[in-house]
């Protein structure tokens, strides 16, 4: 019978275990994807045991605590810490999300934290969003206007115009929901994914942009919005609570209509 | 706007969109017409199964059924294609071969169909 095995530089090995101080009562362990590209070494998993009592209350907090105690080569992206800059995004017990913004005690058992699936890995948990960063700025993502704005005043929108937008600003573009899409495993070349494409729709809906028509035709082809099949792993993962699936069906919406 | 990659070939997008959907709710209401005519007619002779054929707009709806049918499975196909093989794999000659088939498979429905009817 035919045995499939992943590439080897994918094939996990076990790593190091570092025990928590003599004494802890409240202890977890955290397992985390290791791999250097400064090395030929196999990624493998090192745990770390944490004392809770002494750690913040977020995945965040305990990764911030094993770098500055135990293991300062851990390597991961972090800013702000209260969920606006989206930095810190990476799989944390099976689905990505916002390490400052997941509570360790929403984790059951041991805590599993890899980087983004499917992208390109940088060093430990840091992906490379090259691909993502290039897909968003393909879509132009600042306001367009025809004219400028009336001397010293701002473009104004109604109320209704500006709710249109509610939903959409919020993304913070930490990219956890396209890396959870399928779609976007498969053709991430092409395919812009959840987040690009939330963006997008946001562009489309703003009632002060004048180039709906020209980003609505850039979006038309197989590739660049078709590839979504509503899977909704987006909506379902991401940290903020929007629903890139629902603008990606907006956007749809809208090419019909133009 | 900025074309990211020549990888794949770049077809508008909106039109197979549209039009699968149109297929399937063309498919879905021929299809749920011919069960419920199917049970309620019962179980049929090979001659009365020709002779239900050979009503005109019966044969008319079963011809539109396999071409509407075959045309929805062809887009889906091609999606299949576009989603899983990788274009220097020979995804455009698949999806090519895979219109042919599907345009032969209508086209011998339809003769089968039009024979039935009298009208080839």
């Amino acid at each position: 019978m035919a045995e499939f095995r992943l590439p080897k530089n994918s094939r996990m090995t076990d790593g190091m275990v570092h025990k928590a101080p003599v004494g802890s009562k409240n202890v977890k362990t955290f397992k985390i994807y290791r791999w250097s590209p400064d090395d030929d070494a196999q990624p493998r998993i090192d745990a770390f045991d944490i004392d809770l009592d002494d750690c913040g209350p977020m995945v965040l907090d305990a990764l911030i605590k094993i770098k500055n105690e135990t293991d300062s080569s851990l390597t991961f992206r972090r800013s702000c810490r209260e969920g606006i800059c989206g930095s810190c995004s990476m799989n944390i017990d099976g689905t990505n999300t916002l390490a400052c913004l997941k509570s360790i005690k929403d984790v059951k058992g041991d805590v599993n934290i890899y980087p983004l699936p499917h992208m390109p890995v940088v060093k430990d948990l840091v992906p490379d969003l090259s691909n993502a960063y290039r897909q968003l700025t393909s879509i132009e993502p600042w306001l367009k206007a025809d004219n400028s704005a009336p001397e010293g005043e701002e473009r104004r929108q109604s109320p209704d115009e500006r709710e249109k937008l509610d939903g959409l600003w919020e993304c913070v573009l930490c990219f956890s929901c396209s890396t959870a899409c399928p779609s976007y495993w498969w053709n991430s070349d092409d395919y812009l994914g959840p987040a690009v494409l939330l963006q997008a729709y946001r562009w489309i809906s703003d009632s002060r942009d004048d180039r709906k028509r020209e980003r609505l035709d850039a979006l038309d082809d197989s590739f660049s919005l078709y590839r979504c099949h509503t899977i909704m792993n987006c909506a379902k993962t991401c940290p903020k609570g929007l629903n890139p699936g629902k603008a990606i069906a907006g956007i749809k919406s809208e090419m019909g209509q133009r | 706007m900025a074309n990211l990659s020549a990888r794949h070939t770049r077809e508008p997008g909106y039109g197979h969109w549209r039009w699968q959907r149109i297929s399937a709710i063309i498919t879905l209401i021929l299809m749920v017409y011919f069960t419920y005519l199917m049970a309620s007619l019962g179980p049929l002779s090979y001659t009365e199964a020709l002779s239900f054929v050979a009503t005109p707009h019966q044969g008319v709806a079963l011809g539109l059924l396999v071409i509407v049918g075959l045309f929805h499975a062809a887009l889906g196909v091609q999606m299949i294609i576009e989603d899983y093989i990788p274009l220097a794999s020979g995804r455009l000659a698949l999806v090519v071969m895979a219109r042919g088939v599907f345009a032969i498979a209508s086209l011998v429905n339809l003769i089968a169909v039009g024979h039935i009817m009298g009208w080839i």
